[in-house]
């Protein structure tokens, strides 16, 4: 009996000091409750530096927490502070917010409540917006929204879905030629004439329907990665990781109920990012299938208007919608180059 | 509506459980002393246990085990656990669950399975800030989540008793949990059960 004692007080203290493992806790971390919603975020980095990048996740419905462990994200983090925020029923986030909340609005509420608390909190640092696809449509959002841009000293947009009304269109255009190609190889052609017989019809993408059955076929395409075998540096943290971490299955389920039912397949901020008067960098894949390089030309377009000249538009021209990964070193200059310019 | 869909079950579970136990508490209602009955009743063991959240998030469960019925082979038991995980910078977790479990034996080795309800209450791990009455922003009370939350595992284990010297029994297995409402999902989770129990009074 003393054995099976021994054994499971052994078990019990290697659980207990396991779980204490630095690795995956360094830096800081809070709640912000908003609406129903209990969202985390993580920051990491160089607090120091009096610069916070805020990460503005894709989606909606991505998560923010899976990033952060990207050695693009780390070798950034040498430099800067990067607070990694989960929305609201995304990534990590907990509560049950009401599906009502699922609007612009709200998240721009929620957005503002993280970075009053990271002002608090941090005594007034630098906080420079870096925002994905989604994350990078949000940014714009908060930025035209009032007076919210003086809160905030610069703004990366990459890849952004500012305007999904004309720029999903774009993209039924993408899969179409892409669905071409394929049938052209002889590669799977009774999908792929599917494919491009549905996109040939020029279907209604406010529709939910239509944009599920869209975006079925372009997962399916190199929409993401320009070169789906290229290697690249994705999150390092793996299944050890994810259970001697803050991770938790709540990354792979979260997300689901609120990509269903918050629609801005009409959203089109085009118009509105003309308020945004501060120092921006568009950076866009050339090869993006999701937001097709004519949005990223929009997007610089848009922010501040035609006169407006703190602004640059870097384009990366081996990638697609995954540019921070498939032409990491130049991003990271890139990224560096225009924080440092602040 | 949500509340009473949790409720209602844990309390027919407990209803039902109830009615075990008062059905045994009758044969031995001359005897004084209920609480060392139940304790010395050679149907109950006591069961503690690390509860480990994705493994390696350090809990600890507390409970009773209550042996419904036994053959040779086969034992039904009803269980009732108290306990709690902390998965750190994640959440902070406690929950009532009460389960049915049937295991077969082969000499002292046995495996069990479990199925059951309970009631889980999670705390999100870290401060919470929220917007203050004056437009500003203020730390917030942190009350946690209700949830409903029913359960399985899948045990082995080494039953000492057996051979009528030994009270401890051995067990080893995971667990599958939902925390419901969760973003209005069931949340699926993974855990790891390592635990003894332990018979006052031998059978």
């Amino acid at each position: 009996m003393k054995t099976i004692v021994l054994f499971t007080l052994s078990i019990l203290l290697f659980v207990l000091t396991a779980c204490e493992k630095v690795d995956f806790y360094e830096g800081d971390h809070f709640f912000v409750r908003d609406a129903g919603a209990e969202m985390p975020v993580y920051v990491k980095g160089n607090i120091a530096s009096g610069t916070f990048i805020l990460f503005l996740h894709g989606g909606p419905g991505g998560n923010a927490t899976l990033p952060s462990f990207m050695p693009v994200s780390k070798e950034l983090e040498n430099d800067y502070a990067f607070a990694y925020w989960d929305q609201r029923g995304s990534g990590l986030s907990m509560g049950n917010p009401d599906s009502r909340t699922f609007t612009v609005e709200q998240f721009v509420d929620d957005l503002n409540l993280v970075i009053e608390t990271i002002k608090l909190k941090y005594n007034n640092p630098r906080i420079v917006f870096y925002g994905i696809s989604w994350g990078g449509a949000l940014g714009s959002a908060y930025l035209s929204t009032g007076n919210y841009q003086e809160k905030v000293d610069g703004f990366i947009c990459m890849d952004s879905g500012h305007n999904l009304l004309e720029g999903i269109p774009k993209s039924v255009i993408f899969v179409k030629n892409y669905a071409q190609q394929q049938i052209d190889k002889g590669i799977d052609v009774d999908y792929w004439t599917e494919a491009r017989d549905w996109c040939a019809t020029v279907p209604d993408m406010t529709i939910v329907d239509n944009y599920f059955k869209y975006d079925a076929y372009l997962t399916n395409t190199n929409a993401y990665r320009y070169d789906p075998d290229q290697e690249v540096e994705g999150p390092e943290v793996g299944a050890l990781g994810t259970m001697n971490s803050y991770l938790s299955l709540a990354l792979f389920f979260n997300g689901q109920y609120l990509a269903k039912r918050f629609n801005i397949l009409e959203l089109n901020l085009s118009d509105d990012m003309e308020r945004i008067k501060i120092p921006s960098l568009v950076i866009w894949g050339r090869h993006d299938g999701v937001n097709t390089i004519e949005m990223g030309f929009d997007a610089y377009n848009s922010i501040g208007g035609p006169d407006f000249t703190e602004k640059e538009m870097v384009i990366l021209e081996n990638s697609a919608h995954e540019g921070y990964m498939e032409e990491q070193e130049l991003f990271i200059y890139t990224f560096r180059r225009f924080v440092n310019s602040l | 509506m949500k509340k009473i869909f949790v409720v209602v079950p844990i309390i027919f579970t407990c209803f039902l459980s109830s009615v075990a136990y008062s059905h045994e508490s009758e044969r031995s209602k001359n005897n004084p002393g209920t609480i060392s009955n139940l304790i010395h009743h050679e149907k109950v063991a006591f069961k503690l246990n690390y509860f480990g959240e994705l493994v390696l998030h350090p809990g600890l469960t507390v409970g009773v085990d209550y042996t419904l019925s036994k053959s040779n082979r086969l034992t039904v038991h009803w269980d009732v656990d108290l306990g709690g995980y902390w998965h750190r910078w994640n959440n902070t977790s406690l929950f009532l669950k009460s389960t049915i479990g049937t295991r077969l034996a082969a000499g002292p080795v046995f495996a069990d399975i479990n199925a059951g309800i309970g009631y889980m209450h999670s705390f999100a791990a870290g401060t919470i800030y929220q917007r203050a009455a004056d437009g500003g922003v203020e730390k917030a009370s942190n009350r946690g989540h209700a949830h409903f939350m029913p359960n399985a595992s899948f045990l082995l284990g080494w039953d000492s008793t057996r051979n009528g010297k030994q009270r401890w029994t051995f067990h080893v297995g995971p667990e599958v949990y939902l925390q419901s409402s969760f973003n209005h999902i069931f949340l699926p989770h993974i855990a790891m059960n390592v635990g003894v129990t332990y018979k006052f009074k031998q059978q």
